[in-house]
């Protein structure tokens, strides 16, 4: 797996200097910019075309938080996909906010539709209350860890480290449900039928 | 991204969309998620306790093209099968089936995890149907 922490030489951490980041984005991409090469060989021309996508690839996923943990997480053997420990009682608010949707696209009636819309938005208020308290998690967990020395070696991670970082995978996988909802909530607002591509 | 035809014709006529009576003895039901994308699926059996046979078989699932195609195409796969054949079912053959593309695989794998907990939460109401009956005398 990539590591795009080393590839712009900034700590893994958590939290990162947006503004150092993306000057040490513009340094790297000019240097490796595929109009500098116009006049190099073929081989030369091709090899800077995929050093710019790399690099456009890595800044694109350090730039958000979101991402950013992801790959942090990821770099020591915490995938995100193999979070399959979810609270059930989180996927069954999830399923139930999503039939709600799909009731919503079926009814025709503008106050049935208002009803059902009420009964939605009331399961959205207590899951951006879920969402608050994972993300109140992730900035204390975030924190912790950024203010400790770590070993970039998945294999020497101590109990604690791998605690913080499984942690750390659980909460962003229950983050990644409530997203989901969010973009189907915010598509039936609208009176979208929700299209889920991902 | 290119979905094959078999995907887009489950996916725009999906089979066996619906709810079967949770609390019901002889249903079993599977409520799964995929962690990276956030998809919810949510497959349940009606399964025969004499024979073991699966009678039917529902699912609703929320989440993009694969996901839906795969529940559907699991359902329709075991209907008339034992709750054993059933169990023994591998993502590898929804992913043949539907031709899913790798980054697509995972969904197969949520209709495998969510038969398999369907069975499970089958076997767990039987055990507990068994132990609330009376004992003969």
């Amino acid at each position: 797996m990539t590591d795009h922490f080393c590839r712009f030489g900034i700590d893994r951490t958590f939290a990162v200097d947006r503004d150092r980041l993306e000057r040490r984005f513009h340094e790297m991409q000019s240097a490796s910019h595929p109009d500098r090469h116009v006049t190099s060989e073929m081989g030369r021309r091709e090899q800077a075309l995929a050093e710019s996508s790399d690099i456009n690839a890595a800044y694109r996923t350090l730039r958000e938080s979101i991402p950013r943990a992801k790959h942090l997480v990821e770099l020591y053997g915490f995938p995100i996909s193999e979070q399959k420990s979810v609270p059930p009682s989180l996927l069954m608010t999830v399923m139930e906010a999503q039939e709600k949707i799909a009731e919503l696209e079926m009814a025709r009636d503008r106050l049935v539709k208002e009803k059902i819309m009420h009964e939605l938005l009331a399961i959205v208020e207590e899951l951006e209350g879920q969402r608050e308290t994972i993300d109140a998690e992730r900035e204390r967990l975030a924190r912790k860890w950024d203010l400790g020395m770590h070993t970039g070696d998945p294999a020497l991670l101590s109990a604690e480290e791998k605690e913080t970082l499984g942690r750390m995978a659980q909460l962003l996988s229950e983050r990644a449900y409530l997203e989901t909802l969010r973009l189907s909530v915010s598509a039936a607002r609208h009176g979208k039928p929700a299209f889920i591509q991902h | 991204m290119a979905y094959s035809e078999k995907v887009i014709d489950h996916y725009q006529n999906p089979r066996n969309v619906g709810t079967l009576d949770p609390n019901d003895p002889s249903v079993g039901t599977g409520l799964v998620g995929a962690p990276e994308c956030g998809d919810v699926m949510r497959l349940q059996l009606r399964i025969n306790p004499d024979s073991g046979v699966i009678e039917d078989a529902k699912f609703k699932t929320f989440g993009c093209g694969s996901a839906i195609a795969s529940s559907s195409f699991a359902t329709e796969m075991i209907k008339g099968k034992t709750v054993d054949e059933a169990y023994e079912i591998k993502n590898t053959t929804i992913v043949k089936e539907l031709n899913l593309p790798p980054v697509k695989i995972h969904c197969s794998v949520l209709a495998e995890d969510a038969i398999k907990a369907a069975i499970e939460d089958y076997k767990k109401k039987q055990e507990s149907v068994a132990h609330a009956e009376p004992v003969a005398q």
